[in-house]
C-alpha cells in the first residue's frame, strides 16, 4: 500500500513535466504541417497540456503551503500552550497558593478554637471535680476514718453517748455515797437527841438542887440570904438549859425527820438508778445502731465517689496528653503554608526560578517532628508517619 | 502561699493543657504567647518556675532563656524547655543557656506535675 502510494506520488510528481514535453512536442509536430487545420489542433492540445501541468504545480503548491500552514498553525498552538502555561502558573501563585494558605489557616485557627474551648471545657470540669474530691474526702473523713475502714462519726457518737452515760453512772455513785453519809448523820442526830435529853435532864436536876439550896437558904435566915440569891440564879439558869435542850431535841427530831425523808427517798431512787442506766444504755445502743445504718452506707457512698472522681480525673488526665496533638498538627500545617508561600514566591518570579530543591531543603529545615522528617524521607509507612507519639516519655533533667 | 509559673507557648490549646495541669496541683499561672510577651509578664513578679516552648515568633524559647538568665532576679529561676524537638544538639543548647529540664511534647500531665514538684521543691 506504501509502496504504492510512493509510486503514486512519484507519477504525480512527473506528471507537469511530462505534460509539458508532451504540449512542446506537439507544437513542434504542428509547425512541420503547415497550410493545414492541424497547427491549431497541435496547438490547443499543446495549451491544454499546458494548463493541465499548471494545474498539477498549482495543486503540488497548494500542497505544500497547506503543509507550511499546518506547521505554522501547529507552532503557533504550541507558542499559546506555553503562554497559557505562564498564565497558568501565574494563576497558581496569585490565586490558587494564596487559596490554599488561607484554607489551611482557617482550618488550623478554627482547630485551634475548638481545642482551645474543649480545654476551657475539661478544665472547669477538672476543677469541679477534685472541688467534689475534697467535699467528699472531707464528709468521709468525718463519716469514718478511710483508712481504717472504720465508722469514725458513728463511733464518735457511740463514744460520746458512753460518756455521758458514764458521767450518770458517777453521778449516781456520787448521789450514793452522800446517802452514805446522810445515813451517818442520821445516825449522828439520834445522838444528839440522847445529848438533848441529857442536858434537859442536867437540867431538871440543877432546878431540883437550885430549889433545895433556895429552901435551906431560907432557913439560915438573914445569913443564907446571898446564898438565896446565887441559888434562885442557879434554878434560872437551869430552867433556860432545861428549855435550850428542849429545842435543841425538837430541832434534832426535825433534821432528823427530814434525813430520814432523804434517806428513804435515796433508798428508793438506788434501785431504780440501775433501771434507769441499764434502759439508758440499751437505748443508747439502739441509737448507735440506727446511726450506724445511715452513716455507713453514706461512708460507703463518700469513698465510691472518691474513686469514681479520681477514676474520671485519670481519664481526663489521659484525654490531656491527646489535647496536644493540635499542637503537633498546627505545627506540621504551619510548615506546609510556610513552603506554599515560598513556592508562591519563586513561581512571582518566573517558571525558571522554581527550585524544587531548595523549597525541600527549606521544609526539611523547618521540620521539629519526628513524623515530619518520617513522611519527608518517604521511608516511612503511613500508619507510622501519620500516627503521633501517644506521649514521647523523654525528660532530660541537666 | 502557692506558687507561680510561667507558661511560655505560642500555641494557646497547649498553654491551657499546661496551665490546667500545674493548676490541679495548687500553682497559680502567668501566661505568655512567645518570649517577648513573656519578658513583659516578669515585671517584678514573683516566679517559683518556667515552661517555655523552643519554636516561637517574636523571641524563640532559647533567646528568652538566655535574656532571664540576664535579670539578677529571675537567673535562678528554674525552666523547663517542652518542646516538640529532641535533637541532642539543641538540648545541649539549652543546657548552655541555662535551662533545667528538656520535656518533649506531647507530655504526661503526671510526668510533667513530677518534674515541676521537684523544680521547685
Amino acid at each position: 500500500m506504501k509502496k504504492n502510494n510512493k509510486n503514486a506520488s512519484q507519477t504525480q510528481a512527473l506528471l507537469p513535466v511530462v505534460l509539458i514535453a508532451a504540449s512542446v512536442g506537439i507544437l513542434v509536430s504542428g509547425a512541420f504541417v503547415q497550410g493545414s487545420v492541424w497547427p491549431l489542433a497541435f496547438g490547443s492540445a499543446a495549451l491544454l497540456l499546458c494548463a493541465l501541468a499548471i494545474h498539477e504545480m498549482s495543486k503540488k503548491r497548494q500542497l505544500v503551503l497547506q503543509a507550511e500552514i499546518e506547521a505554522l498553525s501547529s507552532t503557533v498552538n504550541e507558542l499559546s500552550k506555553t503562554d497559557t502555561e505562564k498564565v497558568e502558573l501565574i494563576q497558581l501563585a496569585d490565586t490558587w497558593v494564596p487559596t490554599l494558605n488561607s484554607q489551611l489557616s482557617t482550618a488550623n485557627s478554627q482547630m485551634e478554637m475548638g481545642i482551645v474551648n474543649l480545654a476551657e471545657a475539661f478544665s472547669e470540669i477538672h476543677s469541679k471535680l477534685n472541688d467534689t474530691v475534697n467535699v467528699a474526702a472531707g464528709a468521709a473523713h468525718v463519716l469514718g476514718n478511710t483508712s481504717g475502714g472504720g465508722n469514725g462519726l458513728a463511733d464518735h457518737v457511740a463514744q460520746s453517748l458512753n460518756g455521758m452515760l458514764s458521767s450518770i453512772r458517777n453521778s449516781f455513785d456520787e448521789k450514793a455515797t452522800i446517802m452514805q453519809e446522810v445515813k451517818g448523820f442520821i445516825s449522828s442526830t439520834e445522838e444528839l437527841a440522847k445529848m438533848a435529853a441529857s442536858v434537859e435532864n442536867l437540867a431538871a436536876r440543877t432546878n431540883l438542887l437550885a430549889l433545895n439550896a433556895a429552901i435551906e437558904a431560907a432557913r439560915a435566915g438573914e445569913d443564907g440570904r446571898g446564898f438565896s440569891i446565887v441559888a434562885d440564879e442557879v434554878r434560872k439558869l437551869s430552867m433556860l438549859s432545861a428549855e435550850t435542850g428542849v429545842k435543841i431535841r425538837e430541832r434534832v427530831q426535825l433534821i432528823a425527820s427530814a434525813a430520814k425523808k432523804a434517806g428513804d427517798g435515796a433508798a428508793r431512787m438506788e434501785s431504780s438508778d440501775e433501771k434507769v442506766l441499764s434502759q439508758a444504755s440499751e437505748t443508747l445502743s439502739g441509737v448507735v445502731e440506727q446511726f450506724e445504718q445511715v452513716t455507713v452506707p453514706l461512708h460507703q457512698a463518700s469513698e465510691q465517689i472518691i474513686a469514681n472522681t479520681n477514676q474520671v480525673s485519670s481519664s481526663l488526665n489521659n484525654a490531656v496528653v491527646h489535647f496536644q496533638f493540635q499542637d503537633r498538627v498546627s505545627q506540621i500545617l504551619g510548615h506546609v503554608q510556610d513552603s506554599l508561600s515560598q513556592m508562591k514566591g519563586q513561581l512571582n518570579t518566573g517558571l525558571e526560578t522554581l527550585n524544587v530543591a531548595a523549597l525541600m531543603h527549606e521544609l526539611e529545615r523547618k521540620y521539629t517532628m519526628a513524623e515530619e522528617r518520617v513522611n519527608h524521607s518517604g521511608k516511612g509507612s503511613t500508619n507510622a508517619a501519620t500516627k503521633p507519639d501517644a506521649s514521647s516519655d523523654e525528660l532530660t533533667f541537666f | 502561699m502557692s506558687k507561680t509559673v510561667l507558661i511560655v507557648d505560642d500555641s494557646t490549646s497547649l498553654r491551657q493543657v499546661v496551665s490546667m495541669t500545674l493548676k490541679s496541683q495548687g500553682f497559680d499561672v502567668v501566661e505568655g504567647c512567645d518570649g517577648k510577651d513573656a519578658l513583659t509578664k516578669l515585671d517584678g513578679r514573683k516566679i517559683s518556675l518556667i515552661v517555655s516552648d523552643l519554636n516561637m515568633p517574636n523571641m524563640d524559647g532559647l533567646t528568652f532563656v538566655r535574656e532571664v538568665k540576664k535579670m539578677a532576679a529571675y537567673k535562678f529561676v528554674p525552666i523547663i524547655m517542652l518542646t516538640t524537638e529532641s535533637d541532642d544538639k539543641l538540648k545541649s543548647e539549652g543546657q548552655a543557656a541555662g535551662l533545667k529540664a528538656w520535656m518533649v511534647k506531647p507530655f504526661k500531665p503526671e510526668q510533667m506535675i513530677a518534674a515541676v514538684n521537684k523544680l521547685v521543691a
